[in-house]
This record gives structure tokens, sequence and C-alpha cells, in this order.
């Protein structure tokens, strides 16, 4: 079964930080996704051209659906930040939490429930993304308790090469012994 | 002076608020991370007091004593093991990080952004598969320069902040380095030493060359941490063991940098290698030293008397502490 295991680092209201590390096996994206879409990691390789867009992403969690902000990059692939807030601390004042400056691109409601959720609730396994405008970034604010998550990852045109003539060999070595060895080459 | 003793363990990272006496971890559900992630390396900075940065297989985390918690740094070596973190003494916020595989991670701004080195490792190691960074230190007396020990390929050394590197090993008896020690005796006078697994080295060319020290104190030629209790001082204390992860350990202090040695005075025999040995020039004569096996040793006659602390954790890799609250 195609899998993604995500480690979010989750703030309460009171600034705790819970890490529960979480599969998610089902992914909502307008739609059926492929889960392995999902990735965490923090450096792309991305077409000069590619569209990236600012999206939240909401995951199932016993103690109440995460949101994190993400990255959807135009080849399908979504980066999720690590850093993540629990939806049912933000539901009271939502309409002051901002994506990159803006009003939420979709009610989280409303995307729970494309998703399979009912209320604040998501089935168990399920990511569900909520796309927005162009950006390179994803910052999610809430003014009201004065926190920000800046997801900010490593963007690099894929015929970028930082070391050029200078990347070295493959090397190989045999270790700390003067004998002769067996190498399984 | 009050202080507080942190310990990388292959189950997250231990305190000591009690001068090593009782150890224990954040708790699980407030401390910010897996409580058995594996963690290789600590580290803190005197201009920031408070802060550990430690390094482990789920990522690179900040603890800070206002927050009572680990915080998570997005980095790139999320799927790495960062088996080294070091600030730079005069900026906190230039922090080199060595991984497994043997690659180096530079950020400039306090891990807000990284880069990696084009560090020339080799890619494949017949005796351990993957190679792996054993130590990070910042030049004593140059600022853009960082030397680096990789196990099992050598010393190498970059001037320019990590942009480029220059690998060191002519006289290297063996590859499998572990750690550094500089003495700077003025008008562009230096020595080396490089703990290696076939006993110590020597270079007096900044590393262009090595020669190997027999120690006839040492029972075996596992080298692993080096250390002076004062910075830039011929005291220097090593740790010997039989083998890694070894059954057998000691700890040697030499006031000639690495001339003379004579073994230090210890409690408790070491029940395996001794990993790691902590300073901090807040205070040259405490230092604490650990067994990759569990064992806690600590000194406060500048290493040259041990005494074996009751606790002992699991698998230990590294000890530092600071000072804290109004000592920091």
């Amino acid at each position: 079964m195609a899998l993604f295991l995500y480690k979010p680092h989750i703030m309460n209201a009171a600034g705790q930080i819970t890490s529960p590390d979480v599969i998610a096996d089902r992914l909502w994206l307008d739609g059926r996704k492929p889960v392995h879409q999902l990735t965490a990691e923090y450096s792309f390789q991305v077409d000069g051209s590619m569209d990236v867009r600012a999206a939240y992403a909401l995951m199932a969690l016993g103690g109440g659906v995460s949101i994190a902000p993400a990255l959807v990059l135009g080849d399908g692939r979504v980066t999720v930040s690590r850093n993540a807030w629990r939806l049912n601390n933000l539901e009271p004042h939502m309409g002051e939490v901002t994506l990159n400056g803006a009003a939420f691109p979709n009610d989280p409601l409303d995307i729970i429930a494309q998703a399979g959720g009912k209320g604040l609730e998501l089935p168990r396994g399920v990511m569900a993304i909520a796309v927005g405008g162009s950006a390179k970034c994803a910052i999610l604010a809430d003014p009201k308790s004065e926190r920000v998550i800046d997801h900010r990852p490593a963007l690099n045109a894929v015929d970028e090469d930082p070391w050029g003539s200078d990347r070295p060999d493959p090397r190989y070595t045999v270790g700390p012994t003067q004998k002769e060895v067996t190498h399984y080459l | 002076m009050q202080y507080t003793a942190y310990a990388a363990t292959m189950q997250s990272v231990w305190f000591s608020r009690d001068e090593g006496e009782s150890w224990s971890r954040l708790l699980t559900p407030t401390g910010g991370f897996y409580n058995e992630a594996r963690s290789w390396s600590v580290c803190t900075h005197p201009d920031r007091p408070g802060e550990l940065l430690t390094g482990t297989d789920q990522g690179l985390y900040r603890f800070t004593e206002d927050a009572g918690r680990f915080d998570y740094i997005p980095s790139p070596m999320d799927p790495l093991h960062i088996q080294q973190v070091k600030q730079h003494p005069k900026d906190p916020d230039f922090i080199v990080c060595g991984t497994r595989p043997g690659e180096i991670f530079v950020s400039e701004n306090g891990g807000e952004s990284w880069r990696r080195c084009n560090l020339n490792t080799a890619t494949e190691c017949w005796f351990i598969n993957t190679t792996r960074v054993t130590s990070v230190a910042f030049d004593p007396s140059h600022d853009n320069s960082i030397w680096i020990t990789v196990e099992i390929d050598g010393v190498f050394r970059s001037d320019d902040r990590g942009h480029t590197w220059t690998r060191l090993v002519d006289g290297l008896h063996d590859n499998d380095t572990h750690d550094l020690a500089f003495r700077d005796y003025g008008n562009g006078k230096r020595t080396i030493l490089c703990s290696t697994e076939e006993s110590m080295h020597r270079s007096t060319d900044e590393g262009q060359s090595w020669q190997q020290i027999l120690i006839p104190e040492a029972p075996w030629m596992y080298f692993r941490s080096i250390k002076q209790p004062f910075e830039n001082s011929d005291t220097i204390i090593a740790s010997v063991g039989d083998k890694p992860s070894g059954e057998e350990g000691l700890l040697l202090i030499s006031d000639d940098f690495g001339e003379t040695w004579s073994r230090c005075g210890m409690s408790d025999p070491a029940n395996s290698t001794i990993w790691s040995i902590g300073t901090n020039a807040a205070d040259p004569n405490l230092l604490f030293a650990v067994t990759i096996f569990g064992q806690i040793f600590k000194s406060t006659d500048g290493g040259r008397n041990w005494q074996k602390m009751k606790r002992e954790l699991g698998e230990i890799r590294m000890v530092t502490w600071a000072p804290v609250g109004g000592d920091a």
C-alpha cells in the first residue's frame, strides 16, 4: 500500500507542541490523487516554467485535524510543512487566518466535506489540500495568536547545477585496513 | 555556577540540571520531538544561553529554555543522519552540520536556509558502506576556515566557509579519523592533532602532512575524542578504547600538546570506548566524558581525575555542558 509518513510538529493554542507521526494513504486535491505526490522534503528541483501554488494541508488526526502550509508544484507534487496547527484551535476565528496575507482560498470545512469528512473531522489516513494562488512560499498567519508558519522550501531549477565543473567524482574507499580484502563490486 | 549538561543518545537528548547526578529527557507530550529519536550531536553557544542544537535522524532541532522544548528547524537533512552540529565561535547563526552519508551542510542565517557543500568524500566505503562526518571544527585562527574528519575518508579543510574543500590525508596511517585539536603558538606556528583508529597523528604544516604518534601509555590504538579544557592550551585530554564500540577505554592527558602523556585517574573502569568529551570555556576545570555504552564521567580538576556518575544512559554519542540562568 502506498503511504506518506507525515511527521508534523503541531503547536496548540497555548504554544505547546506535540509530534505525532501519522500515515496518510489517501490524498484529496480537487479529487483523489496518488498519495506518493505528498512530501515534506525541503528542497525541490522544478522546471523553470513550472507553476507553484500556495496551499494548506489538512490531515486527519485523533486530537483534531491539523492544518499546515503547503506548496503544490505544477507536476503534482505537494510539499507540506512539518510545522502545523490544530484546526479546532483556529475554527472560532477562522475568518481572520490568512494564507499569504489573503483569506483562505476555500473554507476548510468545505474541503473536509469534499474529502469525505464531516464538520471538523477527516477520515483516518486522509490528507486534504486546498490550493490558492501562485507563490513560491506559503505563509499561514493567525493574527489572534500572533503566530506564523512560513513554509519556504528551496525550489531550484532542474537544469541548475550549483557545482558545475567542480562536481566531485564518486570516490570509493576501502577503510581502516592494510590487508587485501574481497571487494563486493 | 549553574549549568546544564546535555547528552546526545540513541533515545534523544538527556538533560542534567544537578551537576550530572540525575538525567532526564523532556516529557514526550511537550518535548517537541520523538523521545526515541536517535540524537548524535549537541551544540551550545556562549552568545545563546539556554539554547541547544541537536542533530537527529528526524531532522535538526533547537531547544530553548524559554520554550522548554525542541523546535524543528526545516532543512534538507531530514532524511539523513545529522551526526555533527557546530556553531561558529563568533557567529552562532553560522551553523555547520555533518551527516551520514558524509556530507556537509552550511547555514549562515541560523538555519533559515542551507547549502550542501561539494565535499569530495568517498561515496562508498568497503568497510562501513557509507561514510560519515565524525567531527566539525572551526579554525581557531582563521574565521573562514572549517575542518572536518570523516569516517572513513580522512581530514578535509575549507578556507572559504565551506564553498571548496581540500582533502588532507598524506601520512595518515588510517583514514578512519575522529577528532581534531589545534595549538597556535604565534608567528604562524601551529600543531594540529588528529585522533584516528591507528593512534594519534600530528601535523605542523596545516594538515598537508601527518605523522603518526605512538603513545606507550595507551594500551590500544583506537583514539576517539580529543579536547583542550583551556582554549589553545598545551593541555589536552584524549580518549582511547580497545575498538568501536569496544569493551574497555580510558582517558589520557598531555600537558605538552601530545609530546608526552599520562593516564587520567578514573574512579571506575570504562565499559567501552569513551566516545565524547564535553568542555566549556566557562569553566575549564569542569568536563564530562561518556562511553558509547552509557557511562558518564565527570572531572572537576581540568580532566586529571574523573568520577563515574551513578546514572547510566543507553548508547551515548556526545556530551556537552553550558552555564544556565544567571551564570550564562
